[in-house]
């Protein structure tokens, strides 16, 4: 029994793999901090124009809107992610004579390129769902105090579409964070193309053990973090509440 | 009721723990392999696995008398599916090395096969040297003796790693590549067949005893000596019939027996 139970700890605090290997981990965390922390911000930025062509009259665009973030949040992103992988492999050629070889050759900017697609398709959603969620009531109230879209826009939807946007936000941060393992699997050393490379090398389970707990004291953190922002960006709406 | 059933449970359990591996009497051998290595192991359009590692495990079940059954299994998760049981034996190329042994044992070898680089046809250099690919990407399938062939010896090269030696080989017809290193006789197969001549050959490396082992081999459970012995009984029984050269003449035009 004791011999298990020290089987177990060892199992759990293998320091000779975290000496070895340990260096490893960090430089997998930084890749997949840069991965998604780029591809968030570059689908935040688009999320923004898919947003406003969502809700166009255009029905053109709106329509082109619509189609573009039902498939990408209709379909696995690892299946994305092999799309622009492997088919950007496949139409080589075209790419090269159009000078966008250097790009697609890359793992690391095919996923970002995808990520930030994918990312920006479910963010479009949560601005417009927070920017539907404002009352017609007070845009029409703005207009009849004389205020220009701008003004309206800047000081009466904005602020009370993000503050509603903020929470499911963090949330789609969150996922990403989680979605970004994908990257190993089209061969870039993220944390988990790290963690798969540790364990090809010593078969310890263990590995991924400590990949899970990092993966998690991340994403808890950002949880946090993400609740003291919200937090005090609401702190008219809790005093208003008292 | 509820802790009737979790009595039994644990019984069997406990049953299915205690009782010696050995005294197991072997009439269904179950195969796992990774079957993305042609002409080795590969999957046909019907969704059957073929190659020459299924007729050559079929024609040693035959002397075993035992019923065979062959299973896919991706290679990352091969080892640890072998001890957890969902399978009896990977047959699937893998080459007896010091690494491996800590977790498995291995039969005698069955095949050694030449191990070298190929690159796009239009790559005319001959010279693989660390130096003449320092910069250079090269890829191969991640846990193999080519993976860490590649990190002791090409530290200055992009090491590229993937789930399969399929997509390494696809990413060298697309041009991401500059280098694939893998078993020669599969990259020739790729080049002529899916590959389309998109590549070549540019030489084969000398292996090294600390990385490549003897060659390929059959891995068991560590408590499975048995059915490790009857295997090893079994490929001596093919060598001396000339079961093995029947198979393998119908795969290579080079003996892949190796010493």
């Amino acid at each position: 029994m004791l011999q298990t139970a020290q089987d177990f700890l060892s199992f759990i605090f293998n320091f000779d793999l975290l000496q070895e290997y340990g260096w490893r981990l960090v430089a997998g965390l930084k890749i997949t901090f840069e991965v998604v922390t780029i591809s968030v911000l570059i689908g935040f930025v688009l999320s923004y124009f898919v947003c406003s062509a969502r809700m166009s009259r255009n029905v053109i665009l709106s329509g082109a809107a619509v189609a573009y973030s039902t498939f990408f949040r209709g379909t696995p992103l690892l299946c994305q992610l092999y799309l622009v992988y492997y088919g950007a492999g496949e139409i080589r050629p075209f790419l090269t004579d159009v000078g966008l070889w250097w790009f697609f050759r890359d793992a690391y900017y095919c996923c970002i390129f995808t990520f930030s697609l994918n990312t920006a398709a479910y963010q479009s959603e949560i601005l417009r769902g927070a920017l539907s969620s404002v009352p017609k009531g007070q845009i029409e109230a703005g207009a009849s105090l004389g205020l220009s879209t701008y003004r309206i826009a800047r000081h009466i939807v904005w602020p009370q579409a993000f503050l509603i946007a903020l929470r499911p936000l963090g949330n789609e941060l969150i996922s990403m964070i989680k979605a970004s393992a994908l990257a190993a699997i089209v061969t870039l050393l993220d944390l988990m193309g790290q963690t798969r490379f540790i364990f090809a090398r010593t078969f310890d389970f263990s590995v991924y053990l400590y990949a899970a707990v990092i993966y998690l004291a991340i994403v808890e953190l950002i949880r946090r973090v993400w609740g003291r922002i919200d937090k005090a960006f609401s702190r008219h709406v809790i005093a208003a509440a008292r | 009721m509820r802790e009737k059933m979790l009595l039994t449970v644990v019984a069997l359990a406990l049953a299915a723990g205690i009782s010696p591996a050995s005294a197991k009497e072997w009439k269904t051998v179950r195969f796992g392999m990774d079957a993305s290595y042609a002409p080795f192991e590969s999957v046909d359009t019907k969704g059957d696995i073929i190659g020459f590692e299924v007729d050559y495990g079929k024609a040693l079940c035959e002397k075993m008398k035992v019923t065979c059954t062959f299973q896919n299994q991706d290679w990352d998760g091969i080892i640890p599916s072998l001890l957890a049981g969902k399978f009896d034996v990977i047959f699937s190329s893998m080459n007896i090395t010091a690494e491996r042994k800590k977790k498995v044992i291995f039969s005698d070898m069955y095949y050694a096969t030449p191990i070298g680089f190929a690159a796009q046809a239009s790559n005319k250099s001959n010279d693989f040297s660390p130096e003449a690919l320092k910069g250079k990407s090269i890829g191969t399938q991640s846990s193999t003796i080519h993976a860490n062939y590649l990190e002791k010896y090409y530290k200055n090269s992009d090491v590229k790693l993937y789930p399969t030696q399929d997509e390494p080989n696809l990413d060298l017809a697309s041009g991401r590549l500059d280098y694939v290193l893998g078993d020669l006789l599969v990259e020739e197969d790729f080049i002529n067949n899916k590959g389309n001549g998109c590549c070549r050959i540019v030489g084969e490396i000398k292996r090294d005893p600390e990385i490549h082992g003897p060659g390929v081999g059959a891995a068991f459970r560590p408590d499975d000596t048995d059915l490790r012995d009857m295997f090893n009984k079994a490929i001596a029984e093919t060598d001396a019939n000339g079961t093995y050269d029947k198979i393998q003449g119908k795969y290579f035009k080079k003996s892949i027996r190796g010493k």
